[in-house]
C-alpha cells in the first residue's frame, strides 16, 4: 500500500473566501516581499477560482474552486525539471528542492494546473508543499484547518480506511479530478456542486 | 525517487498557545493564538470555538500583519503644524492626556458638556469598556455620533422595543438566531459569509454543514453573492423595495394560514380594537367613565361584548373568545357609536394588496419565486431571518424592519430554538453611567423620535444634525470632538459637506485610532490604541453566550487599550470615582462578578454559553414584573405599535417608493438611469468597513475600489473590465473600477464602501476620491422615525473615466 497524501474539497462548502491563501500565506511568510499595495506583486500557491456565473440574470450559478499543487501520482514537472530539484516523495508529496532549482522556468509550462510560481526574489520556483511540515507531525495543512467553509479533508488516499478515502469512495461519481485527460493522475479530489433549486441551469461538466 | 526535503522552520516550534478570541470583525472565532518570544506569530481557529468550529476567516489569518503593521500608530502625537497639515510631534502619554483633560474641561465647563460630540466606529477595538462612563458621566454629552443611523441599531432596537418591549442585550436587535437548530435561514439583505456580522463571524464552516445536512437557505439580495449561489432561492430584489416583499409575504402567509395561529392570538395584540375613523386603537378610557388610557379593548365572541385587556395583572384571555377578524360597532362613552376592527383584521386589509403579482411589479422578482419562498419560510420547522443593515440604509426603514418582525413573530419564530433567539446571560452586569440631570433634552435629535431614550434603549443623537451643528452652529455649537476608532469622513454620509468643515472649525479634537486615517488627521492630540489581541475582554453581543479574549501580547509600542485612557481621563478630569477599576481584567471580572465563573477562568474556554432557555415571555422572564408576556405597553407583542401611535406615526407598515426612482422621479431618471447600492458588505469583502486597507494580505485581494456592472451595461457605456469608471448622482460623484459581472441587473449599479488609500500621501489619502459616501446625501429624504437615509437606492448614472485617481497605481490598466 502506498502513501498518497491528498485533499478533498466540498465544492458545496466552499464560500469563496480565501482564508486558505491566506492561511498558506501566513504559513510560509509569503509577504516580506510583497506588498500588496497597488504598484506590486506577490505571489500565491493557492488560487481559488470562481466558476460561473453562468448563465442570465436572475438564473444562475457559481462556485468557487480552490487549486493549488495537485501532487500529482504522476508528475509532469518532476519529468522536465533539467535539475532534479523537483521530486515525488515516499508519502506522495511532490516537492522543490530550493537549492537544487536553477530558476530556469522549466516547470511552469508543463505543470497542466498551473500552480509552480516563480519567487523572483530567491529566483526559484516554488509551490504548495502540502504543508509537509505539518503533517509529518500529524497536523493539518494550514489551507485546512483554517477553512472557513470547513470544506477541505486531507489525508493519505492509499490508505482505505482514511477519512479521505472513505468519503472519496461515499461520493462515487460526484468525486472528480480536474483535467484528467492529462493523466497525471492528482491527489487534489473535488466534490461535485450541487445547484439548488433557484439555479435552473446545469452545470456543464 | 528520493527524499531530500529540506526542513521548514515550523511556526510552531518554540511556541506558546494561549487561547483569544477574534474580534477583527464582529467577532466571535476562537482561537489558539501562538506566541514566540513574546510575539504573535500565528493565529489558528480552535476547534472548541463554539461559532467558528475550529475555522478562521482570511483577516483572522492576515491578523499578525495587522498587529504588526508599519501603519500602527505607536506613540502619542501632537499636532504640530496648522490643523489636517499633517505635521505631528511625539509626546509623552502623559502630555497627551494632560492637554485632552484640560481642553476637554475647559469647553465642557464654558459651554456646557453638549458643546462635546464623540464618534465611535464599529469598534475592532471591543465593546466591552464601558465608554459611556466618559461620554455620559465625564463630559455629559448626549451628543454620540457613533454609527449612529448609519448601523442597524438605530432603527432596529426602537422597532423591537416598540414591538416586544425592551429585552436584554444585544437581542434588542433581533439579530441573534440559533443556527445549529435552524431548518431555514433567511438571509434578507446580508451577505452572510462576506460580511461577518455581529456574533457571527466565523459562521462559514457551520454554515456550510448546515446546508449539507439540508437546512434551507433563501437569500433576498439584488446580487448574486457568495450567499445566494448556495441558496435554495434567491430572490433578486430591486433594491430599496424590501418592504413591498415582506407585506407580501405576510399577505402570502396569512392568506394561506400558514402562521403560528396560536402564538398569535394569545401573545400579540392581535385581538385588540382599532377605530375605523382614527386609526388608533381603542382605550378603555373611550368607552367606560373613569376607564384607563392605557388599557386596551377587544371583542369577547362569547359574550359578544368588548372586554377590558388587563395588562397589569397578565392573564390568558380567561373564558373569553377575542375576535381576530370582523368589524365591530362600539358604543363610545359619549354616546355615538364607532366601528372597530381586531389589529389582525387592520393587518390583513394592510398587505391584502401586496399580491405575488403586484409585488413582483414592485420588486422585479417572480410572483413564483415569491410565493415559493414564502412558503419555504413559513413552511420549514424553526426558521430564523438574518437582516442585514440594508433595509435599515433607507427612508423607510421603520417600516420595513417591522414588516419583517412581524413575520419573525406571526410565524411563531421569536427566542425558539432554531429560530431567532434572545440569548442573554442573566446576572452579567452592563456598565454605564446616566447622563446628568437636564443633559438628554440637549441631544441633537433632527427631530427624530428614535434619538429619545423612551423610543430606544440605544438612543443616539442624529449624526448629520450634529455635523450640521458643527459647521454652521445651528442649533448650538458643537466645540469638540472625541474621536474613538471612527472615521467619518470616510463612514459618514456627505463628508465633503459638513464634516470637513466642522473638523476645520472646532476648538479642540482628539483621537484615539489604531492607525492614522484621513479623518484622525484632523486630530490636535492622536493617543495609539491597540487591538483586541492586546486587551483582555469580554463582551455578550454574541450568539450563544458570552465570549471573552486575552492579551496574548504586550501591546505594540505605546499604544493603549481605550481602558487606560477612559480611567486616566476620569481621573484627570475629577471623577476618579466613576472608573473604579484599576486593569481591564478587573473591570471584567467585576462584570463576570454574579456568575460563576472569572476572567481567568473564562479564558481557559474564552466562551460562557448562555442558558438555552426559550419562549422567554411564556416564562415570565421578560418584563420586570415577571408576569409571562412583553414588556410592551400592552405586555402582548404589538404588531400593532402603540408607541408610533403615541408619536402621530402609522402603527402599521405601509409601503413607498424610494425617494429617487423610475416611479417618484422619472425626470431625474432620464439623467441618472441607474440604480445605485452603497454599502454592500460583498465588495468591502477583506476588509471591515474602514479598516484594513493596509494590510497587504487581504489589499491584494481587492487591491482597488470595486464598481460592479452587468456586461450590457458596460457595453452600452463603452466600458470594459478593469476599467476607472466616475459614478455620479445628483449629489456628488467618485471613481471605481469596474468589474463586469453578470451577477447583478443591468439597471443597478453597486460601488464599495468604506475606500481611503492610506499608501496615497497624508493628510488626505485619497479620501474622496472613491468614497461612495460622497455619493448620498443625509439631508434628503430620511425616515420620519429614525432618520435613517437612503444610501441603497439613488439613482445614478456612470461614465469611463481617464484612469485612477491622481497617485494611485494601476499595473492591471492597459
Ligand atoms: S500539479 Fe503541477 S506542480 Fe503539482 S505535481 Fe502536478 S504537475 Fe507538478
Ligand atoms: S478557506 Fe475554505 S471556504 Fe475559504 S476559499 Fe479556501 S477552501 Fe474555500
Ligand atoms: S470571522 Fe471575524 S472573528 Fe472570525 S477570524 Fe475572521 S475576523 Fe476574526
Amino acid at each position: 500500500m502506498t502513501t498518497q497524501c491528498g485533499i478533498l474539497i466540498d465544492l458545496n462548502k466552499c464560500t469563496g473566501c480565501n482564508a486558505c491563501i491566506v492561511a498558506c500565506k501566513q504559513e510560509f511568510d509569503l509577504p516580506p516581499r510583497m506588498n500588496a499595495l497597488p504598484g506590486t506583486k506577490g505571489f500565491s500557491f493557492i488560487r481559488v477560482e470562481c466558476i460561473g456565473p453562468e448563465g442570465e440574470y436572475p438564473a444562475l450559478w457559481m462556485y468557487y474552486q480552490p487549486i493549488f499543487c495537485m501532487h500529482c501520482a504522476d508528475p509532469p514537472c518532476v519529468e522536465v525539471c533539467p535539475s532534479e530539484a523537483i521530486y515525488k516523495q515516499t508519502n506522495g508529496l511532490v516537492l522543490i528542492d530550493k537549492e537544487a532549482c536553477t530558476g530556469c522556468e522549466a516547470c511552469l509550462p508543463a505543470c497542466p494546473y498551473d500552480v509552480i510560481c516563480m519567487d523572483n526574489d530567491q529566483a526559484v520556483a516554488r509551490k504548495c508543499d502540502l504543508c509537509e511540515h505539518l503533517i509529518e507531525q500529524g497536523h493539518q495543512p494550514a489551507c485546512v484547518a483554517a477553512c472557513n467553509g470547513g470544506a477541505m479533508t486531507s489525508g493519505d488516499l492509499g490508505d482505505e480506511k482514511s477519512d479521505i478515502s472513505k468519503s472519496r469512495e461515499g461520493a462515487g461519481k460526484d468525486c472528480f479530478v480536474l483535467k484528467p485527460e492529462n493523466a497525471t493522475r492528482p491527489s487534489i479530489y473535488y466534490l461535485e456542486f450541487r445547484k439548488k433549486s433557484s439555479n435552473r441551469l446545469e452545470i456543464p461538466r | 525517487m528520493h527524499s531530500k526535503s529540506k526542513k521548514m522552520p515550523n511556526k510552531r516550534d518554540k511556541c506558546g498557545i494561549l487561547k483569544t478570541t477574534c474580534f477583527l470583525c464582529h467577532g466571535g472565532c476562537v482561537l489558539r493564538a501562538h506566541i514566540r518570544a513574546g510575539k504573535l506569530v500565528n493565529l489558528e481557529g480552535d476547534p472548541e470555538g463554539p461559532l467558528n468550529l475550529g475555522s478562521i476567516c482570511e483577516k483572522g489569518k492576515a491578523a499578525v500583519q495587522y498587529v504588526y503593521s508599519p501603519y500602527r500608530l505607536r506613540h502619542p502625537l501632537k499636532r504640530a503644524g496648522k490643523r489636517g497639515a499633517g505635521k505631528w510631534k511625539r509626546i509623552s502619554w502623559d502630555e497627551a492626556l494632560d492637554i485632552t483633560a484640560y481642553n476637554l474641561l475647559k469647553i465642557r465647563d464654558k459651554y456646557g458638556g453638549e458643546s462635546i460630540a464623540y464618534a465611535w466606529g464599529t469598534c475592532r477595538v471591543v465593546h466591552s469598556y464601558p465608554r459611556h462612563i466618559f461620554y455620559n458621566g465625564v463630559l455629559g454629552t448626549p451628543n454620540g455620533i457613533g454609527v449612529g443611523h448609519i448601523c442597524l441599531t438605530k432603527t432596529r432596537m426602537p422597532v423591537m422595543n416598540m414591538t416586544v418591549g425592551p429585552i436584554p442585550g444585544l437581542a434588542q436587535t433581533g439579530i441573534l438566531r440559533d443556527i445549529d437548530r435552524a431548518d431555514c435561514i433567511v438571509a434578507w439583505g446580508d451577505t452572510l459569509i462576506d460580511s461577518r456580522n455581529d456574533g457571527m463571524g466565523g459562521v462559514g464552516k457551520k454554515l456550510a454543514g448546515k446546508l449539507s445536512g439540508g437546512c434551507k437557505l433563501i437569500v433576498i439580495d439584488p446580487v448574486f453573492t457568495r450567499a445566494a449561489s448556495k441558496a435554495d432561492i434567491w430572490l433578486p430584489i430591486r433594491p430599496g423595495t424590501d418592504l413591498a416583499l415582506a407585506l407580501s409575504w405576510l399577505n402570502i402567509i396569512i392568506s394561506e394560514g400558514l402562521y403560528d395561529q396560536k402564538f398569535v392570538a394569545k401573545w400579540t395584540n392581535a385581538p385588540f380594537l382599532v377605530r375605523c375613523d382614527t386609526k388608533k386603537l381603542l382605550r378603555e378610557s373611550e368607552i367606560f367613565n373613569g376607564g384607563d388610557s392605557q388599557k386596551f379593548i377587544y371583542w369577547d365572541q362569547t359574550s359578544r361584548f368588548v372586554k377590558v385587556w388587563n395588562h397589569d395583572r397578565y392573564m390568558d384571555f380567561e373564558n373569553t373568545e377575542p375576535a381576530l377578524a370582523g368589524s365591530y360597532g362600539i358604543l363610545l362613552k359619549n354616546g355615538s357609536e364607532v366601528e372597530c376592527r381586531p389589529v389582525w383584521q387592520v393587518l390583513q386589509d394592510n398587505v391584502r394588496e401586496w399580491t405575488p403579482e403586484k409585488t413582483a411589479k414592485v420588486t422585479w422578482i417572480s410572483s413564483e419565486k415569491i410565493r415559493e419562498s414564502a412558503r419555504m419560510y413559513a413552511g420549514s420547522g424553526a426558521a430564523c431571518i438574518e437582516w442585514g443593515v440594508s433595509m435599515s440604509q433607507c427612508s423607510r426603514s421603520t417600516a420595513t424592519n417591522q414588516a419583517i418582525l412581524h413575520l419573525k413573530a406571526i410565524t411563531g419564530n421569536m427566542d425558539i430554538p432554531g429560530g431567532n433567539a434572545f440569548w442573554h446571560i442573566p446576572g452579567y452586569k452592563p456598565s454605564g453611567t446616566p447622563l446628568p440631570v437636564g443633559q438628554e433634552e440637549k441631544r441633537i435629535t433632527g427631530g427624530y423620535v428614535f434619538s429619545n431614550p423612551a423610543m430606544s434603549p440605544m438612543p443616539s443623537a442624529h449624526q448629520p444634525a450634529v455635523w450640521k451643528a458643527a459647521a454652521t452652529g445651528d442649533p448650538y455649537t458643537i466645540r469638540a470632538l472625541y474621536g474613538e476608532s471612527s472615521n467619518p469622513l470616510v463612514g459618514h454620509e456627505k463628508p465633503d459637506r459638513f464634516i470637513l468643515e466642522a473638523l476645520k472649525k472646532m476648538d479642540f479634537i482628539v483621537w484615539s485610532d489604531i492607525t492614522m486615517t484621513p479623518s484622525t488627521q484632523w486630530a490636535d492630540i492622536i493617543l495609539p490604541v491597540n487591538t483586541p489581541f492586546e486587551r483582555d475582554w469580554v463582551h455578550d453581543a454574541f450568539d450563544m453566550g458570552l465570549f471573552a479574549g486575552q492579551a496574548v501580547i504586550e501591546p505594540v509600542g505605546e499604544s493603549r487599550s481605550d481602558f487606560y485612557i477612559f480611567r486616566d481621563l476620569c481621573r484627570k478630569m475629577g471623577n476618579p470615582d466613576l472608573w473604579p477599576w484599576e486593569t481591564e481584567r478587573e473591570l471584567c471580572d467585576w462584570k463576570l462578578e454574579s456568575l460563576d465563573i472569572d476572567f481567568e477562568k473564562l479564558i481557559k474556554t474564552c466562551f460562557y454559553p448562555a442558558p438555552e432557555i426559550w419562549n422567554k415571555h411564556e416564562k415570565g422572564l421578560l418584563r420586570s414584573d415577571k408576569n409571562p408576556g412583553y414588556p410592551t405597553p400592552s405586555g402582548k407583542l404589538e404588531l400593532y405599535a402603540s408607541l408610533l401611535e403615541e408619536v402621530e406615526l402609522d402603527p402599521l407598515p405601509v409601503f413607498s417608493y424610494p425617494p429617487e426612482c423610475y416611479e417618484t422621479t422619472p425626470q431625474l431618471a432620464k439623467d441618472y438611469p441607474y440604480i445605485l447600492i452603497t454599502g454592500s458588505r460583498e465588495l468591502n469583502f477583506p476588509y471591515f468597513h474602514t479598516q484594513y486597507h493596509y494590510v497587504s494580505w487581504l489589499r491584494e485581494m481587492e487591491p482597488y475600489p470595486p464598481v460592479l456592472l452587468h456586461p450590457e451595461t458596460a457595453m452600452g457605456l463603452g466600458i470594459t473590465e478593469g476599467n476607472w469608471v466616475w459614478i455620479e448622482t445628483k449629489h456628488g460623484k467618485a471613481r471605481f473600477k469596474a468589474r463586469v459581472t453578470k451577477r447583478i441587473h443591468p439597471k443597478v449599479i453597486s460601488v464599495c464602501h468604506g475606500w481611503w488609500y492610506p499608501e496615497l500621501p497624508a493628510p488626505a489619502h485619497g479620501v474622496f476620491e472613491s468614497n461612495a459616501n460622497v455619493l448620498v446625501d443625509p439631508q434628503g429624504a430620511t425616515d420620519p422615525a429614525s432618520g435613517t437615509t437612503e444610501l441603497r437606492g439613488l439613482l445614478c448614472k456612470a461614465y469611463k473615466a481617464d484612469g485612477p485617481p491622481q497617485g494611485v497605481k494601476d499595473n492591471s490598466e492597459v
